[in-house]
């Protein structure tokens, strides 16, 4: 039976693991990857807070194009706690605004180029231009909606998230401003590559035969162009030599204007009587890698219509000094004090003179003519300058072969943190018979005293003004606050200094108001009088209700004790009369069974039933209770059922009579 | 009397767990009789779909031209089907293959298919998502009958498509900011490669069409109210009547249970023999009922 049990429990906690399955995630073992979550119940990952702040490094990056080196100003927002999909978020669009800067740049780069293959009548050089230009600008277009998308979906999550300042407003009117001249700018640029592919066709038809101006001319000589640098690589300001020959597929062309362009200047020479030309020119200070050189031959008065138009370009290597600085400014700035600004500038060669300017937010806080590599300035934080992340630009110009340079550093603008040092004593007050003592010192965060500080206590609706010594303590001695209990006091700091913000701190002091108690003690008087004379009122009633209560159940023990005897003359009654019929024969059986369980337990109260009796005496009787069950319904049959007891019924009480008396005595 | 007591609550949990496990259905994803969060109920409902719960060997019996498969497969394919699926698709059917992690390369290697799940990470967008990264919103669709009206779909722990050549048509892609994060710690690491990825691809196979979508979880009863998910595959199925392979989802435990016990219910239910089964029944309970009476 136990077995079956335990088999029972075992097979029963596997089927409910098998219902419980699902909700306990035991499918989960079939793989370790999660292939989905509840939607409804995941949670937003992307903080209000952080998203603010992201927000507010994203505009100053964004804002200004030529900075907008956003993980750079990212690596020196370690010390704030950003979450990684943040830090990714601002990376990704960090890409972002550099891919669409470069494309733009790439787009400017061949409308540019597009323009002056047009000047010098290289329409079929412009045209292949114009095609890379576009292809540059329809990824500036999908780039820039990336962008705006992600900007959209940002002030969508801040917009979630209650009210923003009006710093940040201002800050987004100033990054949709920036968006929409990107977008004027992209519109532009469209406009210009659609008039200058018109002009382009226009005059391929022109140049290369298919005008009818020319319908008499049966064939345009095509012209080449040959282009050559003396090095391939130069210092910016250096001389290189330039040379090349113009010819067709027979002959050489003499004496023709060669118009060479470089970085949007033009230079003219002629070709000798071979065809050759050759030049000297100065590479101007330009700080990129590589220089474009395209040289021209446009024809002119009887070569029109005779020669094609032809172009050849090449590139130079320029070589030039990357100027680089490392910035330093004090992580932590305060409202009113100074921030040290220092830099280090590499590379650096003696008597030369670097100018720089240094920005904070933008704003022009000072220009130098530095003849050193390091420098060091200190800038007094404007008493009013919003606390919070601001931003330090330092740019260099560009000096002969050094190159420009702009870097930048984050400083949070905030309050230097009070202490206050002031207790209460003592804990305890009674109101009106005690003083309070309100002694303590102000400090800043540093341990520095502040003397001669504005200081409030605030007890109740009394304002207790003065003002911090010149060791920076307080001391006040007034009267308690009238409460009642735990009270709060307040103590407010209003430092006349403004790097310090008015700082307040709240102490607690119970106070034991004497009117309340004694007023309370009085109330309490009373309800104890009224009270206790109800009291005793129902204590009478209770203690005349216990006596009668007890005096019925002395009655009810007599009574019992009567009956106990009564049974027992009646049981000796019977003996005496033997009157033995065979109902009596079985009552008798049923009587000493009875007789024999007075030894465990009283014999049948005053109206007990048989049944009763036998669920009483049951857990005595053990195996033979099922015997005396029988003996029960006997007697039953024998007292009420009105007919005659046989033989066999009083053998049947003879034999359970005799199995209950041997189990007895046994336990006996 | 104690012993009794303990049976009776044995006996009454017992029922009651049978009961539980068969009346709860079993929460089986992409399940169409799982009416809980990671069912398919709704979309069974919406699709109008016929349910394929045998092998797709069955598939035969229906008109290729007329008929849209939707295949979510978790389970391997056996060669049989796999031709049989060659088959439907070459004669003109439309096949929805809806995998993130399961053997949708299988049917895609066998029929030579310019495309591939890359199933080694999981799609992150931690800009555009629904609620965060794990639930990214797709928004750049390009123009086709798929995509017509579809603005925004958003995906549940997906996969991304690999194209292997022109064959496919992009029809959706992840946003710019999206990663596909290797290691599955849901954060950016260096070197994960950067959105945008492609998540919905189409390409035809003989006369038919098959759509790939990296993500069987947009149909889910949780996610086929958001974004466009269900107008997606609507806009994919059009007049067609829309069969769903249930045959090939990733079981349970209590599944298998399930299974068991309605077998064998449905054993006892038989016209033969459940009367001898009421019978026994009867008996055996009238004969506990008198004996606990004549005691």
């Amino acid at each position: 039976m136990v077995t079956l049990t335990i088999k029972t429990i075992v097979l029963l906690f596997i089927i409910l693991l098998g219902a419980l399955a699902p909700y306990l995630n035991i499918s989960k073992v079939y793989s370790d990857i999660i292939l989905h979550e509840n939607p409804s119940n995941t949670n937003t990952e992307l903080s209000p807070e952080f998203l603010s702040m992201f927000y507010n490094l994203l505009f100053r990056g964004i804002l200004y194009p030529s900075e907008y080196n956003i993980t750079q100003l990212l690596n020196l927002t370690n010390y704030m706690y950003i979450p990684s999909d943040m830090k990714y978020i601002i990376s990704r669009l960090n890409e972002l605004i550099s891919k669409l800067n470069n494309e733009i740049n790439e787009t400017k780069y061949h409308v540019n180029k597009t323009k002056t293959y047009i000047d010098y009548k290289a329409y079929d050089k412009a045209l292949k231009e114009i095609k890379k230009a576009k292809y540059w600008l329809i990824h500036a277009n999908l780039t820039l909606f990336d962008i705006e998308r992600a900007e959209d979906t940002l002030i969508s999550y801040l917009g979630r998230y209650g009210s923003f300042t009006e710093r940040f407003y201002k800050e987004k009117d100033e990054m949709n401003k920036l968006l929409k001249e990107i977008h004027s700018l992209l519109e532009y640029l469209l406009k210009l590559i659609s008039d200058l592919e018109k002009e382009s066709k226009i005059g391929y038809e022109i140049y290369f035969g298919q005008n009818e101006t020319y319908t008499n001319q049966t064939y345009i000589e095509r012209t080449y162009l040959d282009i050559y640098l003396n090095t391939s690589r130069t210092w910016i300001g250096n001389y290189v030599e330039l040379y090349g020959k113009l010819y067709t597929g027979n002959y050489s062309l003499p004496n023709r204007k060669i118009y060479i362009v470089l970085a949007n200047k033009e230079i003219i020479s002629t070709t000798d009587n071979n065809g050759n030309y050759s030049l000297k020119i100065k590479i101007p200070y330009l700080y990129t890698d590589r220089l474009l050189i395209i040289a021209f031959y446009i024809p002119e008065d009887g070569d029109i219509g005779k020669y094609m138009p032809s172009s050849n370009e090449t590139y130079l290597n320029l070589l030039y000094y990357h100027t680089k600085a490392d910035l330093y400014v004090d992580r932590y700035s305060h409202p009113g004090l100074p921030m040290n600004i220092s830099f280090y500038i590499t590379p650096w060669k003696k008597g030369i003179i670097r100018n720089i300017s240094i920005f904070f937010d933008r704003k022009l806080i000072g220009r130098y003519m530095i003849s050193s590599r390091n420098y060091s300035i200190q800038y007094k934080i404007p008493v009013n300058m919003q606390t919070g992340p601001h931003m330090i630009s330092l740019y260099i110009s560009p000096y002969k072969e050094y190159s420009g340079y702009q870097t930048y550093q984050l400083t949070t603008v905030s309050f230097i943190e009070i202490n206050i040092n002031v207790e209460i004593s003592p804990d305890i007050i009674v109101y009106p018979l005690s003083s309070l003592y309100i002694n303590g010192s102000i400090t800043d965060i540093t341990g520095y005293k502040l003397s001669n500080e504005s200081v409030e206590v605030y007890l109740g609706n009394r304002i207790i003004k003065t003002s911090t010594n010149s060791e920076g303590k307080i001391n006040i001695t007034t009267a308690p606050p009238p409460a009642m209990g735990l009270t709060n006091i307040k103590i407010l700091v209003t430092p006349n200094e403004p790097w310090y913000e008015p700082t307040s701190i709240d102490l607690r002091v119970t106070v034991i108001n004497l009117y309340v108690v004694l007023i309370s003690f009085t109330a309490l008087i009373g309800i104890l009088y009224v009270s206790s004379k109800r009291i005793l009122k129902r204590y009478r009633e209770l203690r005349k209700r216990v006596e009668e209560e007890v005096k019925e159940t002395r009655i009810e023990k007599v009574t019992e004790e009567a009956k106990i005897e009564e049974y027992t003359k009646e049981r000796e009654e019977i003996k005496e009369k033997k009157e033995y019929k065979f109902g009596n024969d079985i009552l008798n059986y049923y009587y000493s069974i009875i007789d024999l369980l007075k030894n465990f337990t009283d014999p049948p109260y005053k109206n007990e039933t048989l049944r009763e009796y036998y669920r009483r005496v049951k857990e005595y009787l053990g195996n033979v209770s099922k015997e005396f069950w029988k003996m029960t319904l006997l007697t039953e049959y024998a007292l009420y059922s009105g007919k005659e007891i046989g033989l066999n019924e009083i053998r049947e009480a003879n034999k359970i009579y005799n199995i209950i008396k041997g189990a007895l005595h046994g336990k006996g | 009397m104690e012993k009794d007591k303990l049976s009776y609550i044995i006996l009454s949990a017992f029922i009651i767990s049978i009961l539980l496990i068969i009346y709860i259905a079993p929460q089986i994803d992409f399940s169409v009789a799982n009416p809980m969060w990671n069912g398919y109920s709704d979309a069974e409902n919406i699709l109008n779909a016929t349910v394929l719960n045998s092998p797709l060997t069955v598939l035969t019996q229906y008109p290729e031209d007329n008929s849209c498969l939707i295949l979510i497969p978790y389970k391997p394919y056996n060669i049989s089907e796999l031709n049989t699926i060659k088959t439907f698709i070459h004669d003109g059917g439309t096949v929805i293959l809806l995998n993130d992690y399961g053997y949708g390369n299988m049917i895609l290697d066998f029929i030579n298919a310019p495309v591939r799940f890359d199933e080694d990470g999981i799609l992150i967008d931690p800009l555009f998502n629904y609620k965060n990264g794990r639930l990214p919103k797709i928004m750049d669709f390009n123009r086709d009958i798929s995509t017509r009206n579809i603005t925004s779909v958003i995906l549940n722990h997906a996969s991304i498509i690999d194209v292997l050549d022109s064959r496919a048509v992009i029809l959706a892609e992840s946003g710019s900011f999206s990663y596909f994060d290797r290691n599955f710690n849901y954060k950016y690491d260096k070197g994960e490669p950067k959105g945008p990825f492609p998540v919905f691809v189409k390409f035809r196979y003989g006369d038919g069409t098959v759509y790939a979508l990296s993500d069987p979880s947009i149909l889910l009863n949780s996610m086929v109210k958001l974004g466009d998910n269900i107008r997606l595959i609507e806009n994919i199925i059009g007049n067609k009547n829309v069969l769903i392979d249930q045959y090939h989802l990733k079981m349970n435990i209590h599944y298998e249970i399930r299974q068991i016990l309605l077998e064998v219910f449905g054993f006892i239910g038989e016209t033969y023999i459940f009367p001898y089964f009421a019978i026994s029944l009867i008996i055996t309970i009238s004969y506990v009922i008198i004996r606990k009476i004549s005691l």
